[in-house]
């Protein structure tokens, strides 16, 4: 009875080790709750707000600490444990036939021939196994191999399977840094980045410096700094600063009527859109310079674009933003209707024709057919190349009536876009 | 797992039937030496001539009867030279190789006399 527990001994410890492969993953589970964390970095930034309010400019200091402001989220976190063993199955098919047929041998022992192989001599002058004998030992051979593989796939399958175990957890998802805590900066403001001797600094009432026209005029600076710490101006601001000096030397300067009268029509063109420029700073008085300067235009037989026009980026755009009442091409019905330009006036077009001359920068003749169309091209314009004379093109613009250039009498178009047409 | 399949085979390979008796030794000996006859030199040490192998040397040995027993050589000499003739197979049916037989008959000079060889 010893050897039997020995072996059963033995069975145990080669099965109760048998190996299983482990995966383990995790899965994101519920989301529980966002929250929001605001960490102090021990840093301090100083930032400048221009505000215009003509004829002052004000510079709004402000000191602020530098946070790093973090959303995080909270969710359940699964951890799954896989437990699995893919030799399992095998080994309980091969274990199972082995001790099928083992365990059949050892039963039919008795079936089986107990007379040795007489046949057969070995090499130590013993006679063959019996039949009995051979079956008896391949029984035991196979009940020996088929138990163990038997029992482990056994064990395997039933310890095969999924171990969850589930847990909170935290990630942060966003991760901003940004002023925090701002307050109005004091002490005594510095310039730098002009030309020349710098301004003389000056000092800050509750974090605000506040410069007149008259002042700016004077001052060449691109930054200002607050006890040798520059502040940080936004790209908006610098533009509002550069306007701000632009229109207090501009709208400084004295504009009578009749030197204007002397003034070139492109050059009182440009200087209407500069003027109309300042209207956006609240307060500029720009209207009765603008009266000024289209007065002198239309004394000159130009007209002044309307400063509600929209703005356009590219031809397409120019087609959608001015819905064309026609489209005028060199075989259309409706080129006889430019014979009556005054009835189009304000009325968007398509034209297509061929660029016969430039007259000027401005003034471009275009052939549509067998009518002569003057077209007001601006120079200023990003599209406003020089178009090669015979070449094809093709324009959105506003009929602007009837003007006489030289000895041709034609219709004029305010061209929006003109492009190059294939 | 490894040991064990390696113990069973080994088991397997170890499994046989009770010891001979000296008589179907001898016999087995005389049965593979006839199988060789052919071989260079073997008929003529054991001066067979034109007479059957198989009862000839039964006849010279006295190994046909049920009781036969070895006395010179003895059994465990007789296996010993027996060695080279079962080194291709034990199969009674298969004949050694003229090798083995020469190793025999230079090794076993015993054996051979015992045969009624020179």
């Amino acid at each position: 009875m010893k050897w039997k527990r020995w072996m059963a001994c033995g069975l145990v410890l080669a099965v109760g080790c048998a190996p299983m492969q482990t995966e383990r993953r995790t899965e994101r589970g519920p989301l529980l709750r966002t929250y929001a964390k605001e960490v102090t970095l021990g840093e301090r930034t100083l930032a400048a707000d221009v505000e215009a309010k003509w004829p002052k400019l004000q510079f709004h200091f402000v000191s602020s600490e530098l946070c790093r402001s973090e959303q995080h989220e909270e969710f359940v976190e699964n951890i799954i444990t896989e437990r699995y063993e893919p030799s399992a199955g095998p080994a309980i098919s091969a274990g199972a036939a082995n001790t099928a047929v083992g365990a059949g041998l050892l039963l039919a022992r008795p079936l089986f021939s107990t007379a040795p192989d007489r046949d057969v001599i070995d090499r130590e002058g013993r006679y063959g196994a019996s039949t009995q004998r051979v079956a008896t030992v391949w029984g035991v051979v196979l009940v020996s191999l088929g138990v163990p593989a038997l029992i482990t796939g056994i064990i395997q399958t039933v310890r095969a399977g999924e171990e969850t175990e589930t847990r909170k957890a935290d990630a942060v998802v966003s991760l901003r840094e940004e002023p925090c805590r701002p307050q109005p900066a004091s002490g005594t403001v510095e310039f730098a980045g002009g030309a020349g001797t710098p301004p003389e600094p000056r000092p800050l009432a509750n974090g605000t410096l506040e410069l007149t026209t008259d002042e700016l005029r004077g001052m060449s600076f691109t930054g200002v700094l607050i006890g040798g710490e520059p502040a940080v101006i936004s790209e908006e601001d610098q533009e509002l600063l550069a306007l701000f000096r632009l229109c207090s030397r501009m709208l400084a300067e004295p504009m009578e009527p009749t030197a204007l009268a002397q003034e070139e029509a492109e050059h009182l063109q440009v200087l209407r859109k500069r003027v109309v420029g300042c209207k956006a700073l609240p307060g500029a008085p720009v209207e009765e310079r603008v009266k000024l300067l289209d007065a002198a235009l239309a004394a000159r037989g130009d007209s002044p674009e309307p400063t509600d026009a929209p703005t356009v980026g590219s031809f397409e755009d120019a087609v959608a933003a001015y819905p064309q009442a026609l489209t005028i091409t060199g075989d259309s019905p409706e080129l006889d209707k430019l014979q009556d330009p005054e009835r189009l006036v304000g009325q968007a077009v398509l034209l297509r024709g061929v660029l016969e001359r430039r007259e000027g920068e401005n003034i471009a003749v275009v052939q549509v057919g067998g009518t002569r169309v003057l077209v007001f091209v601006a120079p200023d314009r990003l599209w406003a190349q020089d178009f090669p004379r015979g070449s094809r093109v093709e324009l959105v613009g506003v009929v602007m009536g009837r003007q006489r250039l030289g000895a041709l009498d034609a219709p004029l178009v305010r061209a929006v876009w003109m492009r190059t047409a294939l | 797992m490894r040991l064990l399949a390696l113990g069973l085979l080994a088991w397997v390979c170890a499994c046989s039937g009770p010891p001979a008796p000296d008589a179907a030794l001898c016999q087995d000996v005389i049965t593979r030496m006839c199988l060789a006859r052919t071989c260079t030199g073997v008929n003529e040490q054991l001066v067979l001539g034109n007479m059957d192998c198989q009862s000839t040397l039964q006849e010279r040995t006295g190994c046909g009867g049920e009781d036969f027993a070895f006395s010179s050589p003895s059994r465990e000499r007789v296996l010993r030279c027996r060695l080279p003739l079962v080194r291709q197979s034990t199969d009674p049916a298969k004949a050694p190789t003229c090798e083995d037989v020469d190793e025999v008959l230079e090794d076993c000079p015993d054996l051979i006399g015992f045969l009624g060889g020179r």
